[in-house]
């Protein structure tokens, strides 16, 4: 396909390096830390995702790095020029994805809304739309309206609405979880297939530790109390396995750490353990 | 018929299915319930006026429907017809583009709107025809002061419509829009606006009615020409035939503007593709 240069070529178009979080803390309210003194570095190119507990403050890191909010304490910057607000740089693709499209718009209205806020003509504006549209699988229902489309097949939409505005990173918030499980899968594959395509750098958020170890290059553990749990690098192959021996260890490994969290997440008999109390157990694992 | 088949769009596809039924039920048998309704108050009127009332006080149905004949033909129903579906067309247009705008801009500032919507909705709470004889002392006998009433109700209605759409708005959405990298300005036409749209249009519906409300009040009291007026002069002349056409012209028109406004309602979500509404 034509459309498949267009697509390598843009991603190519804005060199950088890393997208760095520096001590970052987020507070709301007093008292309440969310996310606490988090540390990391998002290389360009490189797919991450985010694994823990629901309440874990995964979301609200989405958040600061989409810009949508601020952090308390820290920064964030790319290659040291620390991020002001939202911007077309850092794409953002959501769980409940009927409220993130415009339902008044059409599949290839929504993609081309990116485009057409860059300034883009028109012409030039739908045919990048209808490239990437091509790129989910979705040539053929570009004039269709969001509600005349699956959930999978919205989710789709998405995607190609937010690489249409050509972001160097995309970031993505747990955007499978309401999926049935093949759809699921299917849309995994997808993601992949985007990512080895297109060279973009990807955020994704999850809870769901088997589908981190299937799409991620590194797993990020974030605990129960909003701080940095563990940070494991993943050598498997871009097509995995979870029979694979390295993909079990991996799991196994994660599991622990996981379920220690959710346990902290809700304490038994409503007693509220000490915040930092558990900090030992997460930091021998791999990095 | 009209919210059967919004409220199915709502639903998805599985009750969809079921409210596009019920709505095919409803439209097969409701041109004969309504015509059999009308059969039944024509009969009831009909032996009211031969039975209870004296004929001068309660005119039969056929007398009405001649002089309805003779008032249109004469060119005096069309007159006032005209004259009050003129004022509904311009006192509601201006109170719905300074509804909606206003609307707009107070829902983007939060202390401007916490300040102002209480208020709104207390006057809202007035039924309009108390305020016609202040209008009149405010704005003279002339059409100001009818316009000047159906610009207050439409407005405040808009206004409330609208901020209650913004603030519907998902987060989300603004979001989105946001990291394609869109503007305040763009956000607010093109992502709050468009998805506010439901809320406006059912204002929209809302204040349309209401302003045939507030005509009607307005022409009741000072008014030289209109339906209302046509009524309350029937009354001074003691011709209950041409005041039951003045009423029953209100009926019809309502009734018209109504459909219209509902049908054109449907329509105009089912092409924004907008669910509920």
């Amino acid at each position: 396909m034509g459309s498949d240069r267009e697509l390598k070529q843009s991603s190519t178009a804005t060199p950088w390096r890393v997208l760095r979080v520096a001590s970052v803390w987020k507070q709301f309210g007093p008292a309440s830390w969310v996310l606490r003194d988090v540390t990391l570095d998002f290389h360009a190119g490189s797919f991450t995702c985010i694994l823990g507990p629901s309440g874990s403050g995964k979301t609200t890191l989405l958040n600061l790095l989409a810009g949508f909010d601020a952090p308390t304490r820290g920064v964030i910057a790319v290659d040291d020029v620390p991020i002001k607000g939202a911007s077309r740089d850092r794409a953002v693709i959501f769980q409940d994805v009927s409220n993130a499209l415009f339902p008044w718009l059409t599949s290839v209205e929504n993609v081309e809304f990116g485009p057409r806020m860059q300034g883009l003509p028109r012409r030039v504006s739908r045919e990048r739309a209808l490239a990437h549209l091509a790129l989910v699988g979705l040539d053929k229902d570009c004039e269709k309206f969001p509600y005349q489309l699956s959930g999978g097949m919205k989710q789709r939409v998405q995607i190609a609405r937010a690489l249409a505005a050509e972001p160097r990173i995309l970031l993505m918030d747990e955007p499978f979880a309401a999926l049935d499980a093949i759809t699921r899968r299917d849309l995994q594959e997808e993601i992949i297939q985007v990512w080895t395509k297109t060279g973009k750098t990807i955020v994704f958020i999850t809870h769901d530790l088997v589908e981190a170890l299937l799409l991620g290059t590194r797993v990020v553990v974030v605990g129960a109390d909003g701080s940095i749990r563990g940070d494991f690098a993943v050598t498997l192959p871009t097509v995995r396995n979870p029979a694979d021996p390295e993909f079990m260890r991996l799991y196994a490994g994660l599991e622990c750490i996981l379920e220690a969290e959710v346990r902290r997440a809700k304490p038994a008999g409503g007693v509220e353990e000490p915040a930092r109390g558990h900090r030992s157990i997460a930091s021998p694992e791999v990095t | 018929m009209g919210p059967d088949s919004s409220s199915a769009r709502s639903l998805g596809t599985l009750p969809a299915v079921t409210g596009r039924m019920g709505a095919r039920h409803l439209a097969m048998t409701s041109p004969i319930r309504q015509a059999a309704s009308a059969f039944l108050l024509i009969l009831l009127w009909h032996g009211l006026s031969r039975l209870v009332f004296e004929p001068t006080i309660l005119p039969s149905p056929a007398t009405v429907l001649g002089r309805a004949v003779e008032l249109t033909l004469a060119g005096e129903l069309p007159r006032h017809m005209a004259t009050s579906l003129g004022r509904i067309l311009v006192g509601y247009s201006i109170g719905a583009i300074l509804g909606i705008a206003v609307g707009l801009v107070i829902s983007c500032l939060p202390w401007v709107e916490e300040l102002l919507t209480p208020s709104l909705g207390f006057i809202r709470s007035i039924p309009p025809i108390a305020f016609v004889p202040f209008s009149i002392i405010l704005f003279g006998i002339g059409e100001t002061s009818k316009y000047a009433v159906i610009v207050y109700l439409v407005f405040i209605v808009l206004a409330l419509h609208t901020t209650a759409g913004v603030h519907e708005t998902p987060r989300i959405r603004i979001r989105a829009a946001q990291a394609l990298g869109a503007g305040g300005a763009v956000v607010l036409l093109k992502v709050i606006l468009p998805s506010a749209f439901p809320f406006i249009l059912n204002g929209l519906r809302v204040g349309l009615s209401l302003s045939f409300m507030a005509v009607v009040s307005a022409e009741l009291i000072g008014a030289q020409s209109g339906l209302g007026y046509m009524i309350m002069d029937s009354q001074t002349m003691f011709a209950t035939d041409k005041m039951l056409v003045g009423i029953l012209c209100l009926g019809i028109l309502g009734a018209l503007i109504d459909c219209s406004a509902n049908e054109l309602s449907r329509r105009l979500l089912a092409r924004f593709a907008i669910p509920g509404g």
